[in-house]
């Protein structure tokens, strides 16, 4: 917990200020480069959309397929660099890096999207059939590993192949050079030198819309950053000198602008990106964007609750969620393999899920919409276009404003807001109800000792999570017991509202089912959208939450 | 004493801290439901507001009050009574959020927003914000505690965090923990601690809070117990003092925790979890006795462990100092060579005594009391006016709440935190910053495995199981090395396991150390040494373990003062220790360590009370009080027996003589 000013001022001018800040493609510096094609030029299938998103150029028609896995972490820096640089024209290379997830896309991208695709055996031959679209080879430093960032920049800037050292000889045998001053081996001595010089080389040829924090043992998503000249940094903020410099980028750096990538530390991550006025776009581990970026714009449907039929009981309504739904990577990948657990669609599930993916993953939110059953529905992710903790982020009508296109676009009218201290302010609540049509607000993956359910000044339905996030869902029927000595205890007499929100990463829809299987007549599970409607009608019916 | 006993104690800690947290109460009235202004809902009539003693009635009532889209800015009071509304909805975070947005009008330059605010509504608002605050992390503290996180769980989750991590494991525990800590938890406390003293400053503080209602450990608690006629319960400086004396050891225990740099690998991390997740003292001491230099000190521009140190340990005296201070500044709480007994008025009779602690404020209190939150019992000692499931909390809870906290207090534990705070742990004989207490050289040869040098004249093997840090100047990117385990060695070869060519090359100059870094150890196994040995026997309430009194002669009386209720006089106690049992130092370290070395167990007879053997090595002490000295002697193992005096303050003085050297 904690929080020093528990309630941020909206500040409405800062609206006008810096509403189109994220919206409005800066043409990268670059000469010769049409970023503007990259950025947003290419509105597919729906001609006044604005992606907040880099997307790539066009639909992929024809693909290269390479099976990466087992390739070494150098090769795959290579490869990433190379599919990033490829796909800026036009999406041409698409590779399998972990599980059948990458094929699965890939089918569902030849079935419904009418890609063709062969595939190359061997990683050089995939890089002849490229070479002359090259420009060069960016050798980075392995004694000063966050170099791979830097030059994966470089190289999307450039349209050069990052090399490590190893690999050097190899590629140059395939008819490329080093460019010049592109060797950064013993270049720097550390992170806050490299990065330094890269914010006053790099950043001004570097995409203006979005920036990455990125481990450099990750090679996913590289793909999709080369592609879109995406500054990439490592900066640790637990180290002071990188601490400050990491400042020093959100300063330089436009507001409300996505920092995609991953923070090392969730929580002093996105409190930092929050007070900077930047969102969080967690991507790490998300694989071809740089391909699947390109697909159009998906037309999104799903059903509302409408208002609750019949008379409130004196019971405990039960509606349980998924969360983590905010991270792309989880939405492309761990969130497809709960979604063939065979209890999905029999019980009523909620399921946060990033809308981003009308941007970056149009076939993954497409299949999920086209195969969830009545018992689904789908929850806008936290804390909206990207994850904030609202209370500590100033510019948050503009940031509600960039969100809610998106919330339109996924068919979405409930939305998950977490906030670093388990309070949210009523402000922030007003901020999001004012600024977009919502049913109702998921709270938090962390339990206090509220109740868990309240309106807000608004008259606006609040459901906090009751679920501890870290621990597995044994601990339900644990928290099913305590809340009903809490309504025996404080509503005797009335319905009763407990929302569960299980760990997306850890729970199996089978196990939820088993747990609703076992509950007896003094319990009604909704939808959680339902359990809004039901919320709505206690409130009308007068009671006071 | 088994392993389980620290985990009980914990649950007690947990008990405890609901104690401070809670304040429900059965609200079987609506008088507080409406609030008239922006907020109102017109669920119920307005009434007038049971705080305001200046003016009882709002004047926002007459205003908008019929509708909620017909939006006036809020005021100061208004959104301290919406605070007081979202308590009875049992939604103390948002309390929280409206105590806050009330302060932070009260105390900016804008008196026309403050609204029709009675005298003590900034005190009362901070209290409020302060007390909220105690609830936020209770769920998940009992989510934890509950089992269903196994140190298996933890490790198996940290584990995948360090893979996605990826190559800089070492610094996620340190630096998150530490910095986590100084940015977030320390402001909070910090604010936390100035908005109680606030309070406790402010003469004539009453708060008559509503009720709170939750559920805890399963347990319905309700806060206040009995109410008064307003159907609230009374917050005064009483409970203001408590809850600072425990808002300033957790910021002086967060301050500490702070300045600790985790000297740490990916390897090691799972030692760490077994050490936190075990709840189990013993092996808690096993694992860090492994790591003695477990925690280092940070000391950097950012996080000055030393200042830190410094902070820590006046935040201690603060939390010594709220529950009862003597004001004479001679470095003892409790009544000495300075202190005269004199004045009922005075619980430590110091003529320089001012009533501004816990302890003064219990005595003084001179209304009914049935509806304050902690009270001067009638049998001595304090009483809770909380409820459980229904039953309010009595004696027996107050006792065992009490004895917790002081199981947690007293000992050689608190002089270890003291020594810590004080900084009395000198560096490790080699703390240089390097881990090259084993050796160092340069390499005159390096193959992926294999470190030359050859001017060396190690033992065949004698290496083994140390750690090798081939390149001490290896550009890291991060604080920590790349070290390598050696798994065997000639005279003049170091043989690791992994590659160790990647940061090192022949000619450069490596150490062999242990894998720690020991500059400024604290050793934390010193303190767990001390909890180990602290437990509440099955047959005798006052059995700890005070391995304190192990240095003193045995059978020595101590007088613990005391307020006797029922007379109005001071009164004394006598501690009888009977250290017939002895030890024997086997492991040569100067105390006596569970588990290590040996004891001679014995019976422990007072009067006519007995104790066999019982396999533990302790002390039994004996409390009576005066008069009873030498013939009528009674044991004081049921402090429930002792009606007549004040538990409360036998507790205090015992902590207080316990830590500051002893009283006469």
């Amino acid at each position: 917990m904690k929080t020093t000013h528990l309630l941020m001022l909206i500040l409405a001018l800062a609206l006008a200020l810096s509403a189109c800040a994220a919206n409005e493609s800066t043409p990268v510096q670059n000469a010769g480069d049409d970023n503007e094609s990259v950025m947003g030029g290419a509105r597919i299938g729906r001609d006044e959309w604005t992606p907040v998103f880099p997307r790539a150029q066009s639909a992929p028609e024809h693909l290269y397929i390479y099976d990466a896995r087992g390739q070494s972490y150098e090769m795959l820096i290579m490869l990433t660099s190379l599919q990033g640089v490829v796909n800026q024209t036009e999406p041409r290379i698409y590779m399998i890096h972990t599980n059948e997830v990458d094929a699965f896309w890939l089918s569902e991208m030849e079935e419904d999207y009418g890609v063709t695709s062969e595939t190359v055996e061997n990683p050089w031959d995939l890089l002849d059939i490229f070479a002359d679209e090259l420009s060069g080879l960016i050798v980075y430093d392995p004694d000063l590993l966050a170099s791979t960032d830097l030059a994966d920049t470089l190289a999307g800037i450039n349209g050069a192949l990052v090399v490590s050292p190893d690999l050097l000889a190899q590629a140059q045998g395939h008819g490329l050079e080093i460019l010049e001053g592109m060797d950064f081996r013993g270049r720097f001595a550390h992170n806050v030198e490299m990065f330094t010089w890269a914010m006053e080389n790099v950043w001004p040829s570097a995409n203006q819309n979005a920036i990455c924090f990125l481990n450099p043992v990750v090679y996913t998503s590289r793909d999709y950053l080369v592609s879109n000249k995406i500054l990439t940094l490592m900066l640790d903020m637990h180290i002071p000198d990188e601490r400050a410099l990491l400042e020093e980028v959100l300063a330089q750096t436009p507001p409300n602008i996505p920092i995609l990538g991953w923070a090392i530390d969730e929580l002093l991550g996105v409190i930092i990106f929050s007070e900077g006025n930047k969102f969080h776009v967690a991507t790490e581990g998300a694989r071809n964007m740089s391909v699947t970026s390109g697909l159009p714009f998906p037309e999104l449907s799903q059903d509302h609750a409408g208002p609750f039929a019949g008379q409130l009981e004196n019971k405990t309504y039960i509606a349980f969620a998924y969360t983590d739904g905010d991270n792309v990577a989880y939405s492309l990948d761990a969130l497809y393999h709960k979604w063939q657990d065979p209890a999905r669609g029999q019980i009523p599930l909620g399921w946060e899920i990033t809308f981003n993916l009308v941007d970056l993953g149009p076939m993954a939110i497409r299949y999920f919409y086209e195969t969830k059953t009545d018992m689904d529905m789908f929850i806008g992710p936290a804390c909206g276009i990207g994850y904030i903790y609202p209370n500590r982020y100033e510019d948050l009508d503009t940031f509600v404003s960039m969100t809610k296109p998106y919330m339109e676009a996924a068919d979405m009218d409930t939305i998950w807001l977490i906030n670093d201290d388990l309070t949210l302010a009523d402000d922030a609540v007003l901020a999001y109800t004012g600024g977009m049509d919502l049913l109702g607000i998921f709270l938090d993956y962390w339990p206090n000792l509220d109740k868990g359910f309240y309106f807000a000044s608004d008259g606006t339905p609040v459901l906090r999570s009751q679920y501890t996030y870290l621990i597995g869902p044994e601990q339900i029927p644990g928290i099913i017991e305590t809340k009903k000595v809490e309504k025996d205890m404080l509503y005797p007499d009335s319905p009763f509202f407990l929302f569960i929100g299980v760990n997306g990463w850890a729970t199996s829809p089978t196990y939820v089912k088993e747990i609703i299987d076992g509950l007896g007549d003094e319990y009604v599970v909704l939808r959680p959208d339902e359990m809004f409607a039901a919320m709505d009608k206690a409130y009308d019916d007068g009671w006071e939450f | 004493m088994n392993g389980k006993t620290g985990f009980h104690f914990l649950l007690l800690l947990i008990a405890l801290s609901a104690s401070l947290a809670g304040c429900a109460c059965g609200d079987d009235d609506d008088d507080n439901d409406d609030l008239g202004g922006p907020y109102d809902d017109d669920f119920t009539p307005d009434d007038d507001d049971v705080n305001d003693d200046t003016a009882d009635d709002d004047v926002n009532d007459d205003v908008d009050d019929d509708d909620t889209t017909d939006w006036i800015e809020p005021t100061a009071w208004d959104d301290f009574q919406e605070a007081e509304r979202q308590i009875e909805l049992a939604n103390f975070s948002n309390a929280m959020v409206y105590y806050e947005t009330c302060i932070e009008k009260l105390l900016d330059d804008e008196p026309l927003n403050d609204g029709p605010a009675p005298d003590l509504t900034l005190e009362r608002a901070e209290y409020g914000w302060t007390f909220m605050m105690t609830t936020i992390p209770l769920r998940i503290i009992e989510s934890f505690l509950s089992g269903w996180l196994s140190a298996d769980d933890v490790k198996t989750m940290m584990e995948q965090s360090l893979r996605d991590i990826g190559a800089y494991p070492e610094d996620q525990p340190t630096s998150l923990i530490s910095v986590y800590l100084y940015e977030i938890i320390l402001p909070l406390l910090e604010k936390g601690c100035a908005r109680l003293d606030h309070a406790r400053a402010a003469e004539n503080f009453v708060y008559r809070m509503p009720p709170m209602r939750f559920v805890l450990m399963n347990m319905a608690i309700e806060i206040p117990a009995t109410t008064g006629s307003d159907g609230r319960g009374e917050h005064d400086r009483t409970d203001a003092h408590f809850l600072a004396v425990f808002y300033h050891l957790i910021h002086s225990s967060a301050l500490v925790v702070t300045t600790q740099n985790l000297d740490t690998d990916a390897g090691r991390i799972d030692d760490i979890l077994n050490i936190l997740m075990s709840g189990d003292f013993a092996d808690m001491i096993g694992l860090l006795d492994d790591f003695p230099n477990l925690l280092t000190l940070h000391d950097d521009e950012e996080i000055d462990g030393p200042a830190l140190m410094t902070k820590a340990h006046r935040e201690w005296m603060a939390s010594l100092a709220a529950l009862n201070d003597d004001n004479d500044a001679d470095g003892h709480y409790y009544m000495d060579d300075n202190d005269t007994p004199a004045s009922s008025s005075d619980d430590f009779v110091d003529p320089g005594e001012k009533p501004d602690d816990f302890a003064d404020s219990l005595q003084m209190e001179t209304d009914d009391q049935l509806d304050d939150i902690l009270s001067h019992s009638a049998f001595g000692g304090v009483s809770i006016n909380i409820s459980a499931d229904g039953v309010k909390i009595g004696t027996s809870g107050v006792i065992g709440i009490l004895n917790a906290a002081l199981a947690f207090t007293s000992d050689e534990m608190l002089r270890d935190i003291e020594s810590c705070l004080m900084g009395f742990y000198p560096p490790e004989a080699d703390a240089n910053g390097m881990d090259d207490e084993i050796a160092s050289g340069v390499s005159t040869g390096l193959t992926d495995d294999t470190l030359t040098d050859a001017g060396a004249s190690f033992a065949a093997d004698e290496l083994v199981g140390r750690v090798l840090n081939p390149n001490v100047d290896q550009p890291a990117q991060h604080e920590t090395n790349t070290t390598f385990s050696i798994v065997g060695n000639t005279a003049t070869t170091i043989i690791v396991e992994g590659d160790m060519t990647a940061v090192a090359q022949a000619g450069d100059t490596y150490s062999i150390g242990d894998g720690f870094i020991d500059d400024k150890p604290l050793d934390v196994s010193e303190v767990l040494h001390t909890l180990i040995g602290n437990f509440v026997t099955p047959i005798c309430d006052t059995g700890f373990y005070l391995s304190e009194l192990y240095e003193v002669p045995i059978g020595i009386r101590e007088i613990l003062p005391a307020w006797d209720t029922a007379t109005g006089d001071p009164a004394y106690f006598y501690l009888i220790v009977d250290r017939t049992e002895t030890y024997l130092d086997d492991n040569g370290n100067g105390r006596y360590d569970p588990g290590i070395d040996s004891f001679i167990d014995a019976d422990h007879d007072w009067g006519d009370m007995h104790f066999a053997a019982d396999g533990y090595f302790q002390p039994y002490y004996f409390f009576f009080p005066d008069g009873r000295l030498g013939g009528l002697l009674q044991y004081g193992g049921d402090w429930a027996n002792h009606n007549s005096t004040d538990n409360l303050n036998r507790i205090v003085s015992g902590i207080f003589m316990l830590t500051q050297g002893g009283a006469r």
